[in-house]
């Protein structure tokens, strides 16, 4: 699910016209207050039989809301409605998807990657077509989707929330300190041998 | 090569020793903003994109001072502690997640106690939050934070052990309430 959610995140940012500045003070508008309250409302519907709660994640939710938060103006009452439209289009698809197959639900999450391709392939094309048209771009390397500015600043990411924060281990100063302990223990165990010291 | 490794192998070892890395200003900071105690409009904010330093954090009672960065990827947690982007900026009245490498900024979190303070200095104005919980959690534990809390609150974690190497299991974990800072108005 994590993953259809960030190209249908993706496709509804490219929906909305607006020029914004990656650095800039901004203002929340009702119409961008709209499609946040739309992305953050739920849905439940049978899927197999089973009650199934469609709800986009919240850290998706805010970073859609800290982008149109930090842009100039609102957008406009047309593009909100477009935007909402659209991901309901998507969400039909979903339903559509989960109708037919509910093996694709996995306990609480949507096993978007095992979708159909034509399916998936749909949604992606949708997605980075749709953001190429007002200069964002969405790159999906297959595992993860990073959504970029045209001044090439990361708007969306749908990376882990918890992340590595130990000391790095570095393999290769570990192979090269231990090869050369190794050389030197060789050395003196030869230098060792030939001064005859056992 | 092999040189250049051992000698940043050491160089990593002394961090550890250490503490880390020094920090010594503000300097960083976009676009400063003052004179905002109790809400400050976003209109006049200027928001950080992804990779800005646009505050600094500090504890006291750790000995913490370390700028802090605008998303959190590898590159930006050795520049300084880092807010993660799916959560909302300081002051929205929500869960604020932070983060640092154990070895760095953050090698003495374990110090911090509850009621100690910490400090958010923005560029658009200073929190400061009060600590009500110290703990160890699980990394794929995700019942100790709340994106969905209607109230301003931080969490600040680190991997542990403190003095581990590599992919680690659990998080230092550090939440504290909010205090004092301006709200933000986002629809001014």
């Amino acid at each position: 699910m994590k993953k259809f959610f960030a190209v249908l995140f993706a496709a509804l940012l490219i929906v909305s016209v607006f020029a914004f500045s990656a650095s800039a003070a901004g203002t929340f508008g009702a119409n961008e207050q709209k499609v946040v309250d739309f992305l953050g409302s739920k849905e439940t519907y049978k899927v197999g039989g089973k009650d199934f709660t469609f709800k986009i994640p919240t850290n998706y939710v805010n970073q859609a809301k800290a982008f149109f938060a930090s842009t100039e103006g609102d957008i406009t009452p047309a593009d909100a409605d477009a935007i909402i439209a659209f991901v309901k289009e998507g969400e039909a698809l979903v339903k559509e998807t989960l109708s037919a197959d509910a093996s694709y639900l996995k306990g609480d999450t949507v096993d978007f990657v095992h979708f159909p391709t034509a399916t998936r392939k749909a949604i992606l094309d949708k997605g980075q077509k749709a953001c190429k048209v007002v200069g964002l771009t969405l790159v999906f390397d297959g595992e993860h989707v990073v959504i970029t500015n045209a001044a090439g600043a990361t708007v969306f990411d749908d990376d882990a929330i918890i992340k590595t924060t130990g000391a790095e281990f570095n393999y290769t100063a570990l192979i090269a300190v231990c090869a050369g302990f190794a050389l030197v223990v060789v050395g003196a165990l030869g230098a060792a041998k030939k001064a005859r010291l056992f | 090569m092999a040189f250049g490794s051992i000698l940043s192998t050491v160089d990593g070892m002394w961090d550890l020793i250490t503490g880390g890395k020094e920090y010594q200003s503000q300097e960083l900071m976009l676009n400063r903003l003052d004179g905002y105690t109790d809400t400050v409009p976003s209109s006049v904010m200027t928001f950080p994109k992804y990779g800005d330093c646009y505050g600094e954090l500090r504890i006291e009672s750790a000995d913490i001072k370390a700028p802090l960065y605008y998303g959190d990827n590898d590159k930006l947690l050795k520049k300084g502690v880092c807010q993660y982007i799916g959560t909302m900026f300081i002051g929205s009245g929500t869960t604020v997640l932070i983060s640092g490498h154990n070895n760095t900024y953050l090698h003495t979190l374990g110090e911090v106690e509850v009621g100690d303070k910490i400090e958010i200095d923005t560029n658009y104005g200073n929190y400061v939050y009060e600590v009500g919980s110290v703990t160890i959690e699980k990394a794929n534990d995700s019942s100790w934070y709340n994106l969905d809390a209607d109230h301003e609150n931080l969490e600040l974690y680190t991997c542990y052990p403190f003095d581990a190497l590599g992919i680690t299991r659990y998080r230092f974990c550090v939440g504290a309430k909010y205090v004092s800072g301006p709200k933000i108005l986002y629809n001014e």
